[in-house]
């Protein structure tokens, strides 16, 4: 995992006594991640952030019930996952997409303003592949590729079996290849 | 080795770009990309996919997210309450500090100003009837210095008022006394103890001869007592209750008490005061009167109309109001 915690279990012991301090050290330390699965999940920054919000005010309910047999990280990954695809799944969608902004804006000017306007281009067509593959597939790939989950963390996540993973990651990926074709080799 | 087809080799790209790929695997893999330059332009373009999506930006959440969710937490309810009230405590706290202060002085001013508000907070007078003794009851000897227990702090301050009234010469020593002495009843008008009964006899006996100056020195401790208060810590009622005063003690000669107190009760009342109370005693009626400050000249004279006046000790004032024992003697 990106950055993955290396001992939940002190943090996890402040969480269960309902230390303050500690729920906020937690939403600052996976903000990014949980925020960065609903962005690519769902393309719009204020329905990402609206997902990723509901993700930590549910862990937070559901903290006395958190066995602690799995990472932090994976179970917060767990819910933002199930969030998003259950928002998909439902078509309550009231959003435009709007991305990442911030990897749309490529640097103006300077030497580099070539190589940054073609970096910014090709990000964005990686954007576009990953937001155009099936939301099965797509939530595979961003949680392994973009988050660094491992095939055990994704399936325990997802709630499938190891096989399942390993199949639907290497379709997306095959899928992504094809439409990066002018990016590629 | 068997022989293996592109397609096979081609779908275990994905378990070779995570170095997932067992070495049996690994090796049939390498194998057949070393022979089948189609599939080995494949694995690097496939290779090239995933490098390419693992080198994206990360996406960073918006700023002032963590406070958001924090804002947005659930909280207990008694936080959730504390919060509506005391946040932001650098501007709720002063207004709500000012807010009672406010509150308290109206409260005092319209207690002050509202002489019904007053009475109504005085305890009724105890009947003439009740507090009447025959005078055929023995009298009670000095009483031991006591606590003020089982009296309330209006009786106390009534107790102490009405000592500057001057008792009938010969009269049995009075029940109530000093601060540090106290009777749960009220004295019994129908003896009326000529001073304050201190257990020292030296005491009694300069007050039986001179009973003015004794009602003076009762008077002279009122006021001592009454400055103490003031210095202490105020309460309402020694804030506001004109009780907690002295009283004037006016000796009026008459020939008819019962004429003079209607006539003076009338007096009073057409200068805006009231008579609070009325008993009978040996010998005297005793009225107990407020009257604006203002108009007490002028109900000073007109009792010096109705016979011989004369007056012992300062006028107690209080909003505006002087509190008189009009005393009616044959």
């Amino acid at each position: 995992m990106r950055e993955g915690l290396t001992d939940d279990a002190p943090l996890l012991a402040r969480l269960r006594a309902g230390d303050g301090r500690a729920f906020e050290e937690l939403v600052t330390a996976y903000q990014h991640r949980v925020f960065g699965v609903a962005l690519r999940m769902l393309g719009a920054r204020a329905e990402a952030e609206e997902i990723a919000q509901e993700t930590f005010l549910r862990a937070h309910r559901a903290l006395g019930d958190f066995r602690g047999d799995a990472r932090l990280g994976t179970w917060l990954y767990t819910i933002a996952s199930r969030l998003c695809l259950d928002r998909l799944a439902s078509g309550r969608r009231r959003y435009e997409r709007s991305d990442d902004l911030a990897l749309a804006q490529a640097p103006a000017g300077g030497a580099d303003a070539a190589g940054a306007l073609e970096r910014g281009e090709l990000e964005a067509a990686l954007r576009e592949a990953v937001a155009a593959l099936p939301e099965d597939r797509r939530i595979v790939v961003v949680l392994r590729d973009l988050e660094g989950l491992s095939y055990e963390e994704i399936a325990e996540a997802l709630g499938l079996p190891l096989n399942t993973v390993r199949t639907r990651l290497h379709r997306a990926r095959l899928d992504l290849k094809a439409k990066l074709e002018r990016w590629l080799p | 080795m068997a022989a293996v087809t592109c397609q096979e080799i081609r779908d275990l790209f994905s378990a070779r770009v995570d170095d997932a790929l067992g070495a049996e695997a690994h090796a049939r893999l390498d194998a057949h990309l070393a022979t089948c330059a189609e599939c080995t332009a494949e694995w690097q373009r496939f290779e090239r996919t995933v490098s390419l999506l693992r080198a994206v930006t990360p996406a960073r959440a918006p700023a002032g997210f963590v406070d958001r969710v924090l804002a947005a937490r659930p909280r207990p309810w008694y936080r959730r309450l504390a919060r509506e009230l005391f946040v932001p405590w650098p501007v709720k706290l002063p207004l709500e500090a000012a807010a009672i202060v406010l509150v308290a002085g109206l409260a005092i001013v319209i207690f002050q100003r509202s002489p019904e508000l007053q009475q109504a907070a005085r305890a009724p007078e105890p009947p003439a009837a009740v507090t009447a003794r025959p005078p055929a009851m023995p009298a009670p000897g000095p009483r031991e210095p006591d606590t003020v227990q089982g009296m309330t702090s209006r009786e106390h301050q009534r107790d102490l008022s009405d000592e500057t009234t001057p008792r009938a010469p010969g009269s049995p020593p009075p029940e109530r006394r000093t601060d540090s002495t106290a009777a749960p009843e009220a004295v019994p008008p129908a003896a009326p103890p000529l001073e304050s009964p201190r257990p020292a006899a030296e005491s009694r006996a300069k007050s039986a001869q001179a009973p003015d100056v004794g009602a003076r020195k009762e008077a002279d401790q009122e006021r001592g007592s009454s400055a103490a208060r003031q210095a202490a810590p105020p309460t309402s009622g020694d804030l506001q209750t004109l009780e907690a005063r002295p009283a004037l003690l006016a000796r009026l000669r008459v020939a008819d008490r019962a004429v003079a107190a209607r006539r003076a009760a009338d007096l009073v009342g057409r200068a805006g005061g009231e008579v609070l109370s009325r008993r009978e005693e040996p010998g005297a009626l005793v009225l107990s009167l407020v009257v604006p400050e203002g108009r007490w000249d002028e109900v000073r004279r007109d009792l010096e109309a109705l016979g011989a006046l004369r007056l012992e000790g300062d006028p107690g004032r209080a909003a505006g109001l002087v509190r008189v024992t009009l005393r009616l003697e044959d």
